[in-house]
């Protein structure tokens, strides 16, 4: 059996001032290379389950432990290595005033403390390729200010920016869900490319019944803040829409 | 004959100012937050000089201490900003009621005469009006360059990206208080240096003399970028133009202030004409360019 | 490039305008700065103006410019006055005649109301300058009320953080104590600050004393409805503020430092040098009395038309009482 990477041991998540908590008693362990889709209206508390994850929200009870050691008790920075998020709303991933080139120094600063020493002409010819995996339009556009580019660019590049160093775990929240269709789907696809390729462990919340269906191999489904079904990968035959709709509305 | 005393008018007044207005920019455009303070450090540098320099003490080593006190001031405003539990712009108004007392302490009274003082200028200006000015120009433009350079390279680039994305950049790892803290040492010290500068050039230190400087400042540039935007055609500007816009929004504020006030236009209603013709230039500017967004 | 036309259109449109300034050669210009909006400087300048029609018999145009407060702007005035060859430059106040100073070399300068000493003046080359100052010396303001009430022991000074008021602070607090007087000094940064402060003044305060400090000033009814309530004489050193609640002041008609600027001006236009030009002191002191404040604050006119007797200064009664 493989080892657990991530372990929530029965964690609620309350706001003073709101009466309902926003997730109560959650229980959930993920393995390694696992895909979990979390489905669930909104409100669910799905995204708050990735805060969670992420550390931008502390639960108000219950813990979460991280390769068996609370998440609280790693460095900022590891930490910030090890789990990453990518979310619908790139401003959050991406400096978008500032070029693709500088976008990626900044990156590169994390892993490479004397940021004086990247040479900016090597870095260009590695960034070229490097991009041309994700989007062959984004490797010509070095230096074109992010704010400039197009919807679909933007994610691909928060994408390779976000795994440029593999993390071990990569929080996806809806992140394709402001993409028009065709480009959600390259974006998707992509995604699971570079999961399986790098060995990420994969957490994505969507409201996308395909994309469950397609591309998890586990499911989680909540309602009102409390895990109301969940679907294994030996239970594979259980993916299908109609049980998925069942099992979250 | 006229025309060449007006354009002597313009650059002698936009070249004492300038060091400021970049440093406003810096703030406005770069670190995105409007620091109040820049107003009082721009005095504390004119009174830091101006009481060193009294008190006998070299103009090179009064300068110096000055450029220091800027620096300090950003240091203080950062501090209070810390943590993000004062907000910036509360920040920005205690730093200023802090320097306000604290310039007339350090001066022991509101005005310092300068005028019978040897400082920093004074011998090029003894010489010629010329000597003077260009050794000012140099000065000036000297701490420009630096902080152009400054802002260009990879410090600027994590200054750049602290103002973009504050929360990203501290996920990445990046001290960003420090970085703040680095940012706001420059933004302060480019406005002692205006106070230096200034002081010398007008031959006092006065506890008043920064009324309004920031305003005008955010004006000056507002109104360069919106013409440099219009006339490249783009709605985001790099490090290189936000400095050009900078430069030609000081040119422009002071030429139009000298212009008005050289057809004998009241400077009561000074002001008042100089917002109606900003406004009409800017609609002709910035429209065409929105339709072009619309259609 | 059709914007870029448009701009330099507009450029050249105010470039030519900028032209328009052309100064008569037969004509005498003089430039007067006034720094801020204010009363007292209107009637310096109208002080001046009167004067210098009569004791000048050319042809003279007078510009007026207002830099209301801003530094730059103030500059800018200079400097256009300079470029323009104005024949003279009238700076109104301290900071307007340092910076005149400073920017303008070459042509003659009378500076109105500063506290620009003679010995600086000298040591400026080349000497420019002719000066009046405006300040009564503390000497001579605490001597009045001294005179006024011999049996005064306690006195309240309120004043700002503005220009040129520091030194005479210090200077009222040494003269009081020459004749027995205890000086308290209370500063007030703000405006909005003056009535909440001016409570806490304490108890044995006998009076309460404003010199020439136009923040203060603007906020005298503030102080007048305080110093009725407490039964205390206010006093300034200022016309203006009598009008507006003071019960009375010993100072100087502002016209007179235009009128004394007037006189210089004309000996410069004569053709005398302007550095061997004595520093003018304003000299006539008129004691400004309002009846009306006076009797809210419980005091009588008999000691102060007695002390104005003794000391020769006029007496004047306001008009206007509050």
């Amino acid at each position: 059996m493989t080892p657990t990477l991530l372990d929530i041991h029965s964690v609620s998540l309350t706001f003073p001032g709101v009466e309902r908590p926003i997730l109560s008693n959650i229980t959930y362990a993920v393995q390694t290379g696992d895909f979990v889709i979390v489905l669930g209206s909104n409100g669910s508390g799905k995204s708050s389950l990735l805060k969670l994850i992420d550390q931008r929200y502390q639960p108000s009870s219950g813990k979460i432990n991280l390769d068996g050691k609370l998440l609280t008790s790693y460095r900022d920075k590891s930490f910030h290595c090890a789990v990453k998020t990518l979310t619908q709303n790139y401003h959050e991933s991406l400096f978008t005033s500032l070029t693709v080139l500088e976008n990626y120094l900044l990156i590169r600063q994390q892993y490479e403390p004397n940021l004086l020493a990247i040479k900016t002409q090597h870095e260009s010819e590695f960034l070229q390729t490097y991009l041309s995996q994700f989007n062959t339009n984004l490797s010509s556009k070095l230096n074109q200010i992010v704010d400039q580019l197009s919807g679909g660019e933007k994610q691909a590049l928060a994408l390779a920016l976000t795994v440029l160093y593999p993390p071990r775990i990569l929080l996806l929240d809806e992140h394709t869900s402001a993409l028009d269709p065709k480009s959600a789907e390259q974006l998707m696809s992509m995604t699971q490319q570079i999961t399986e390729k790098y060995h990420i462990t994969c957490i994505l919340t969507t409201h996308d019944l395909a994309i469950a269906e397609q591309y998890g191999n586990r499911i989680l489904a909540l309602r009102n803040g409390k895990i109301h079904h969940r679907i294994e990968n030996d239970k594979k035959q259980d993916f299908n829409q109609e049980n998925l709709l069942a099992a979250c509305y | 004959m006229m025309l060449a005393s007006l354009i002597s008018a313009i650059f002698t007044q936009s070249l004492t100012f300038l060091p400021l207005a970049l440093g406003i920019s810096i703030s406005y455009s770069l670190l995105r937050a409007t620091d109040m303070t820049l107003d009082g450090s721009f005095v504390l540098g004119a009174a830091v000089f101006a009481r060193l320099v009294t008190l006998g003490i070299s103009p090179v080593i009064a300068g110096l201490c000055a450029l220091i006190a800027g620096s300090l001031a950003g240091v203080m405003v950062s501090f209070i900003q810390r943590g993000g539990r004062v907000d910036p712009l509360l920040a920005g108004v205690l730093a200023t009621f802090i320097l306000t007392s604290g310039n007339l302490a350090l001066m022991g009274r509101p005005n310092i005469n300068l005028l019978t003082q040897h400082t920093l200028v004074s011998t090029a200006f003894a010489q010629s009006n010329l000597a003077g000015w260009s050794l000012v120009a140099l000065y000036s433009l000297s701490f420009c360059l630096i902080s152009c350079l400054l802002v260009r390279s990879r410090f600027g680039l994590m200054l750049r990206a602290l103002g973009d994305n504050p929360a990203l950049l501290k996920r990445l790892g990046t001290p960003v208080e420090t970085y703040r803290l680095l940012g706001f040492a420059l933004t302060n010290s480019l406005a002692a240096v205006s106070g230096i500068l200034t002081a010398q050039t007008v031959g006092y230190a006065d506890v008043g003399m920064g009324f309004g400087m920031t305003l005008t400042g955010i004006g000056a540039i507002i109104l360069g970028q919106q013409i440099l935007r219009a006339m490249l055609k783009r709605t985001t500007l790099r490090v290189a133009a936000e400095f050009s816009a900078c430069v030609i929004g000081v040119l422009l504020y002071f030429f139009a202030m000298n212009g008005l006030l050289r057809c004998d236009i009241n400077p009561v209603y000074l002001k008042m004409i100089l917002g109606i013709i900003l406004i009409i230039f800017l609609r002709s500017a910035v429209n065409p360019n929105q339709k072009r967004a619309q259609s | 490039m059709k914007k870029l036309t448009q701009l330099l259109i507009t450029l050249l449109c105010v470039a030519a305008l900028a032209s328009c300034d052309q100064k008569k050669p037969s004509e005498i210009t003089i430039g007067i700065i006034e720094p801020l909006e204010h009363t007292a400087m209107n009637e310096i300048v109208a002080g001046f103006s009167d004067t210098l029609k009569q004791l000048y018999h050319q042809p003279v145009r007078i510009k007026v410019e207002n830099a209301q407060s801003d530094a730059n702007l103030q500059r800018a005035i200079i400097q256009k006055m300079h470029d323009a060859n104005y024949d003279m430059i009238i700076p109104i106040g301290v900071g307007a005649s340092q910076m005149s100073l400073a920017m303008v070399r070459d042509q003659p300068i009378v500076s109105l109301a500063s506290d620009l000493s003679d010995s600086t003046r000298q040591q400026l080359h080349p000497c420019n300058v002719a000066v009046v100052h405006d300040e009564i010396s503390a000497k001579q303001l605490i001597a009045f009320v001294h005179a006024v009430y011999p049996q005064l022991t306690h006195l309240m000074l309120i004043h700002s953080a503005a220009d040129k008021v520091f030194p005479e602070v210090t200077e009222t607090i040494a003269a009081g104590k020459a004749v027995g007087i205890t000086v308290d000094h209370l500063m007030v940064a703000t405006l909005p600050e003056l009535y909440n402060s001016a409570q806490s003044i304490p108890a044995q305060t006998q009076a309460i004393l404003v010199l020439k400090d136009s923040l203060i000033v603007s906020g005298i009814s503030t102080l007048a409805k305080l110093a009725a309530d407490r039964h205390l004489p206010l006093i300034t050193s200022d016309q203006g503020s009598v009008q507006d609640g003071a019960a009375f002041s010993l100072g100087v008609h502002e016209r007179q430092i235009g009128v004394e600027g007037a006189k210089l001006a004309a000996a410069v236009l004569n053709g005398q040098s302007i550095c061997n030009l004595p520093v003018v002191n304003m000299e006539k002191l008129t004691v400004f009395v309002n009846p009306n404040a006076l009797q809210k604050d419980s005091q009588t006119l008999a000691p102060i038309q007695t002390a104005a007797d003794q000391m020769h200064y006029t007496i004047e009664m306001t008009k206007t009482g509050v």
